[in-house]
Order: C-alpha cells, then sequence, then structure tokens
C-alpha cells in the first residue's frame, strides 16, 4: 500500500466513524477527527495516568491507571484504546480515547500478567494480549473476546519465553511476535532468570489456528540480544529492535528487518559511533505513515535513530534525553517522540525537521516508554 | 514544604529553555556523543567522578564496616563467655556495626551483588515473618552442627544478619532466647557479618573481582560497563535508591497512607529503637554521595557547573541538608516519635519532602548529568 493508498484509506475509516453514529463527545476540542496519540505516564504526585494528545500535543483527555502502564492497542472500528500494565502487573483497561468516560478495567488471569503490548483482530473482536504464564516459563497470547467485555476465550502459544510485542500482518490473520527470550517470574519481580540460556526468536503465529508459520532466530552468537519490539510496513516488512544483555564491552546489532520468506533476519551494520551511542538498549520501534522509515528509540542513550525500510540501512538519530515513545506522526517520515523527562517533539526523518511540542496547559508528566498513534 | 515546588518548576522550565532544548538534527549528521555535548555545555569527566567515588567513598566506607564488623564479633564473643549475650554487653557494638551498614547499604552493586550478601546481612523488609520462623526453628533444634562457618553460611539467608541479631540482643524476653545455644548463634551472625564485610572490601580492593578496577576502567569499556558514564550512572542510581529506601521503605511502610493506619513494627530496626537513625544515616550517606569529598569533583560539582545545573544544585544540597535536619529533630525511635502527638504528620512531611527530592534527581538532575536516573532508561522494558 503507497502512503496515498493509505491515506486515502484512513480517510474512509473517518467516514465509516461518521456514518456507525457513535456519538462523539461533549468536549468541542475532543470533537475533532484526525490524528491522536496515547501514551502512558506518570504525573509529578506520583500517580500513573494514560494521556491522549493530538499532534500539536494538545491534551484531549486523561485516564488515570491502576498502576505504570506501557503499551496500547486500538480496536478497529470502534473509538476504543486498550493500555495494558507494565509487568508484571495484571490490568488492562478499556476506554474512549476522547473522552476518556467509562473506563473498562479488565485483568490477565491467575498465572498469567501482561507483558504490556496488545493487538486486537481487524474486525475488533479478538484482542491479542502477549502475556507470561511464569509458573511454567512459558510465552503465551492471550486472546480476549472485545464484544463479551474482554473474556479471555483461550489463547495461543508465543513457541518461546517472553512474548512483549506483536503486530497484526495486512492479511489481517498473521501475528508476528517478537519473543524476547528472557524469563522472569513475579515473585522475583523484575529480574532476569535465564541471561546465559535466553533464545529470543521472531515468530509468524496464525491468529486463527494458533499454528507457528514461521521462527527465526539471529545468529547463536547474538542470543543474549533479547527481540523486544516490532512494527511493520505495509508490505509487511518488520522491524524490530532488540536490547542486549551481554557483556558491555561487545558491540552487536540493535536493529533488523524481516519479511516473510526471506530465509534470515537482516542485522544492518550501523557503525561503531552509532551503537555506541545506543548503548546496547532499544526501547521502542515504530514505523512511519509511509512505511519507509523505521524509528527505534534508544533511552538509555538518549537518541531516537532512523532506518531506512527498504535499503535496511541507517539514516540518522534524534537526540532525545530518555526519549523512548515513539510513533508515526501523519506525514511520510515523520515521528512524534516522548521523553521521560516529559517532552514531546515531533522530527521528520525524511526532512531532518525537529519541533519541540507544548501544551501551555497540560501538566508536566514523565512520559513511559510506547506511544500509539490512530486516526479517528 | 521544603523544597518550594514552584521553585521546582522554575527549575524545570529554566532546563526546558535552555541548551537541554532538543537540538537540531539532520537525518543525515552524526549523533552527538555523551561528552560532546552542546557548546557551552562543560564536558562532563565521568572517569573523574567515578575514581574519586571509588577512592572517597566506596572503599572507606566498606573498611569502616569490616571493621566495625569485625569489633561486633569480638564483642558478642566476649560477651558470650558467660554464655548470655544481651544489649548491655553487646548493643554498642551492634549499633557501631548498624551504623556502617547504613552507610553502604545503598551501594547495590558490584561486590554487594555476589553471594546474596545484602541479603544475608540484613533480610530486610521480611514481609512474611520469614526471621522469626527460621529464628525459631534455629534455637528450638540447637543444633550445634548449623553454627559452623560455612553451614551458617550457607543456610537461611534470614537468621545470617542483623535482623536475626536484634532480636537475639534486643528481644530476648522469652527464656528460650538467653540459652548458651542462643549466645553461640549471636557470635555465628557475628562471625558471618564479619566474613561478609572482609569479603566486599577484598572484592572491592583486588582478587578476582577487584571492582574498584572495573569501576576504574570502565573509561575503556568492559564486561561490566560500556563506559565511564555507565559507571557513573551505577553511582546515580545508588543515590537515587538511597533515598528512594528512605521514602518507601523506611518511612512509606511503616507510616501508611494516614496515621490510623500506622504500623511501627514494619519499620526497620524497630526493635533496637534506632529505625530514624538509619534513616538519617543513610541521607547523610547519601549526601556524601552527592556533595563528594571537599573540593574534589562530584555530581554536586557537576551539576554546578553546568549552565542550568547552578541552582538545580542548590536547591538539591539544600533539600538534603533540611532532610537531614528533620529527622535530627527526631528521636532514634520511629515507635517513640509515632507516640508523640503530631508525630505521624511530621514523619509524613520528611517522606512528603524526600519524594520531591526523587523527583527532582530523577528528572532535572538525571538531565543535567546525562545520568537518567528516572524513567525510562532507568527502569526499561
Amino acid at each position: 500500500m503507497t502512503a496515498i493508498d493509505r491515506r486515502g484509506f484512513l480517510t474512509a475509516t473517518a467516514a465509516l466513524f461518521a456514518a456507525s453514529g457513535l456519538p462523539w463527545p461533549g468536549g468541542a476540542a475532543a470533537a475533532e477527527a484526525g490524528r491522536y496519540f496515547v501514551n502512558a505516564c506518570a504525573a509529578e504526585d506520583g500517580s500513573t495516568l494514560t494521556r491522549i494528545f493530538d499532534d500539536s500535543g494538545h491534551v484531549v483527555a486523561t485516564v488515570p491507571l491502576p498502576g505504570r502502564g506501557h503499551g496500547a492497542a486500538r480496536r478497529p472500528g470502534r473509538r476504543e484504546v486498550v493500555a495494558f500494565a507494565r509487568r508484571p502487573e495484571h490490568f488492562a483497561v478499556a476506554f474512549d480515547p476522547l473522552s476518556a468516560m467509562h473506563p473498562r478495567r479488565f485483568d490477565a488471569p491467575e498465572g498469567r500478567h501482561f507483558y504490556g503490548h496488545g493487538v486486537f483482530s481487524r474486525d475488533g473482536r479478538w484482542l491479542f494480549a502477549c502475556e507470561n504464564d511464569y509458573d511454567n516459563a512459558r510465552g503465551c497470547i492471550g486472546v480476549y473476546d472485545a464484544s463479551a467485555g474482554y473474556r479471555r476465550e483461550g489463547e495461543l502459544e508465543a513457541t518461546d519465553i517472553g512474548p512483549h510485542e506483536l503486530v497484526l500482518l495486512s492479511d489481517g490473520r498473521t501475528l508476528a511476535v517478537a519473543n524476547g527470550g528472557i524469563q522472569t517470574h513475579p515473585s522475583r519481580r523484575r529480574e532476569k532468570l535465564n541471561i546465559d540460556t535466553m533464545q529470543p526468536s521472531l515468530a509468524y503465529i496464525d491468529s486463527q489456528s494458533g499454528a507457528l508459520l514461521e521462527k527465526y532466530r539471529a545468529p547463536q552468537a547474538m542470543h543474549q540480544a533479547s527481540i523486544r519490539h516490532l512494527a511493520a510496513a505495509p508490505d509487511d516488512t518488520i522491524g524490530f529492535v532488540m536490547q542486549y544483555e551481554g557483556p558491555r564491552n561487545n558491540l552487536v546489532p540493535l536493529v533488523g528487518f524481516h519479511r516473510r520468506g526471506e530465509g534470515a533476519l537482516t542485522l544492518p551494520e550501523a557503525g561503531e559511533a552509532t551503537l555506541k551511542a545506543m548503548r546496547q538498549y532499544c526501547g521502542s520501534a515504530a514505523m512511519d505513515v509511509s512505511g519507509r522509515v523505521l524509528a527505534a528509540s534508544a533511552p538509555r542513550g538518549g537518541t531516537i535513530t532512523f532506518w531506512s525500510v527498504a535499503e535496511r540501512r541507517y539514516l540518522g538519530g534524534l537526540g532525545l534525553g530518555d526519549g523512548c515513545g515513539v510513533a508515526a506522526s501523519g506525514e511520510p517520515g515523520g515521528f512524534l517522540a516522548s521523553s521521560g523527562y516529559g517532552k514531546l517533539v515531533h522530527h521528520n526523518a525524511l526532512t531532518g525537521e525537529t519541533a519541540p511540542l507544548n501544551d501551555p496547559a497540560a501538566a508536566p508528566v514523565a512520559w513511559d516508554n510506547h506511544m500509539l498513534a490512530l486516526t479517528l | 514544604m521544603l523544597i518550594g515546588r514552584k521553585l521546582k518548576r522554575t527549575v524545570a522550565l529554566a532546563l526546558l529553555a535552555g541548551g537541554l532544548a532538543v537540538p537540531q538534527a539532520h537525518a543525515q549528521t552524526q549523533i552527538q556523543t555523551q561528552t560532546q555535548t552542546q557548546s557551552g555545555d562543560p564536558v562532563l569527566d565521568y572517569a573523574a567522578l567515578n575514581a574519586a567515588l571509588v577512592d572517597d567513598y566506596v572503599l572507606p566506607r566498606y573498611a569502616a564496616f569490616a571493621e566495625a564488623t569485625a569489633a561486633l564479633e569480638a564483642s558478642l564473643t566476649r560477651a558470650c563467655a558467660d554464655g548470655r549475650a544481651d544489649a548491655a554487653e553487646s548493643g554498642e557494638a551492634y549499633n557501631a556495626a548498624m551504623d556502617a551498614w547504613m552507610g553502604v547499604q545503598h551501594l547495590r552493586f558490584g561486590p554487594s551483588e555476589l553471594f546474596l550478601r545484602t541479603e544475608r546481612i540484613e533480610f530486610w523488609p521480611d514481609k512474611r515473618g520469614t526471621v522469626a520462623r527460621h529464628l525459631a526453628q534455629m534455637l528450638s533444634e540447637a543444633d550445634p552442627h548449623a553454627l559452623e562457618t560455612v553451614v551458617f553460611a550457607n543456610g537461611s539467608v534470614a537468621v545470617q544478619g542483623f535482623p536475626a541479631l536484634e532480636r537475639l540482643l534486643f528481644d530476648s524476653d522469652a527464656a528460650t532466647w538467653t540459652t548458651p545455644f542462643a549466645c553461640q548463634l549471636t557470635v555465628a551472625i557475628g562471625g558471618n557479618l564479619k566474613t561478609i564485610a572482609a569479603g566486599l572490601l577484598a572484592d572491592w580492593q583486588g582478587g578476582d573481582v577487584a571492582y574498584a578496577d572495573v569501576i576504574r576502567g570502565a573509561a575503556e569499556g568492559n564486561e561490566r560497563y560500556f563506559d565511564a558514564k555507565e559507571a557513573s550512572l551505577e553511582f546515580a542510581k545508588a543515590l537515587r535508591g538511597a533515598i528512594l529506601l528512605v521514602q518507601d521503605y523506611k518511612l512509606g511502610r511503616p507510616l501508611g497512607k494516614e496515621a490510623g493506619s500506622a504500623r511501627d513494627t514494619r519499620a526497620e530496626s524497630w526493635r533496637s529503637g534506632r529505625s530514624l537513625r538509619n534513616v538519617l544515616l543513610n541521607l547523610k550517606a547519601a549526601q556524601a554521595l552527592y556533595e563528594g569529598g571537599g573540593n574534589g569533583i562530584s555530581f554536586s560539582s557537576m551539576a554546578r557547573e553546568h549552565p542550568q545545573g547552578a541552582e538545580l544544585d542548590r536547591v538539591i544540597s539544600a533539600a538534603l541538608e533540611r532532610l537531614i535536619a528533620a529527622v535530627e529533630a527526631q528521636p532514634s525511635s520511629l515507635v517513640v516519635a509515632l507516640q508523640a502527638p503530631d508525630g505521624w504528620a511530621k514523619l509524613d512531611a520528611i517522606r512528603v519532602e524526600a519524594r520531591q527530592l526523587l523527583e527532582l534527581m530523577g528528572g532535572p538532575l538525571s538531565e543535567v548529568l546525562e545520568l537518567p536516573m528516572g524513567f525510562n532508561s532507568y527502569d526499561g522494558d
């Protein structure tokens, strides 16, 4: 799908909404159709929230969360977003992103906790959520029926430990899953229990049958590079980003690409200076609206890196202290990025233009790891 | 309120408006590295900071801990000559060793991560009453074999350190606890603490671990540290960790959300009446870690030399000073402090101030020092 096609698709989606008769909320500012962003955060008083803002940084809604949030998923066909707890917590909260009214909480079942990411089926009925079956050191994907109040209907095998983030491919059926490979147990909080033996993978799983379609690992020398986050281009090229748990003086690639059918993962050379600047750790991944640029944030290095999807090579970076959340803005090459220091920035990786977003009315917050973009 | 919220905002706004604003980076330009900061910013000399902290902070403190635990063991051994140990005889040595422990408790990296040392020195918080359970079991079995050095060190961590010793010395009303075996147990704990403390010091100084060299050599990159900056981040996290420990565990847990829900027995070392002395010493350790010794390089001096850091440094130094004064004005015992009519409110105010200090550290200070102690990069996912 080209950028123009995609924009046309999005416009059509907005029109569908208008026709669906869903009530727009009363607030005039919130009634605008357009592009919005969801990012969990912590307020100065320590309370945990998720905020919804527009592309100028103006906050349209704030939803209190029972604990620190992590990723979020947009429910297709509805004005609904699910915000997930940060591991090892159990909660998820579904809400209307424009009104923040009537948030509905649901929880991972006994013996499971959320990893913090999920994705909906294209019809908006099923929510697939990455979960830890911690007593069995097994990764799974919980399947929740959104039409039945997010009742958990079953689960799919993630096929490896630590499924952290997943995306749905353009066939509307295949899930690409980043299996981080790191074993944890809530009784040991966030301690990593299998660093010596971890085996991360990128797995393609049939969301309907649960069958493993294909699975890929980086070369064994890189088995301590946890494949943690990913994003898909419209042509289903996956960009994935990693966190390296090996010796600190061993520089390894942290960003990779793959498209189904290719025999191996592509791990582009980035150069020593870039790898050093990323400090062995990527925090989140996002694809721009055109599918031409992958953004990989490296909060420990205080940099957001940008990669050409077609050429699978490093393009450049943007300095942003503790910057982690990143999501596609509406323009080709454009991203919004957020930081733990409370900053929101727009950056276009193709033009090099950077503009901070400031909503003077917004109380300062520390933005948490992930940003979700959605068009309403 | 010790730290004016308005002032804090002013500092934050100054940071936003100043040289730390997002740089204009072009897609094809090289990313700035951590030491090549923007024009006008001083170079942050992490390697020099690390060297100063190892020599002037870490090593002397672990040496003091080793010395104090050796003295504790000697005192317990002497006291046990008559088959009875109690606070009258060994309380002073216990308190001196605890004082030294409070000076290094927040250094939770490197040698302290090895061999469960931190947990063996002090199994706390003990949310499930494990110390009492394992101690009762050990006393009822009264098996001398269990006190042999290696067996003891490999047994339950809950009976190996200060919390078990504190019960034996300060909570020994029960006749079963004042037995010759109980006395030998105090000696075993003393010997164990001495061995752990000596091991900590030795592992910093040399041997296979040689952690002082690991920190000093971080500038070239090694298995533990990416570079000198990452080693400095370890100290920065310890600084924040000390305040977090005070705010969250040492005050937050016993105080609860309101005066009615306070639980003084959740406090650390409440039996020996030194919960707030612990807090005081933690805060002093944090202050020393922040301000360094004399004219040398420190977190404080690095912040002060930053164009946007002078005011921030003043605010943080003043906050530490006032927190310490506020705790000094309290009795050593949190149990006693809570009995005062406004006791809870005063301690709660200290907790609130500590949290505000944490926010300054996680936000503006992290930003000025380019050492993210705060959020995304601190705890990752």
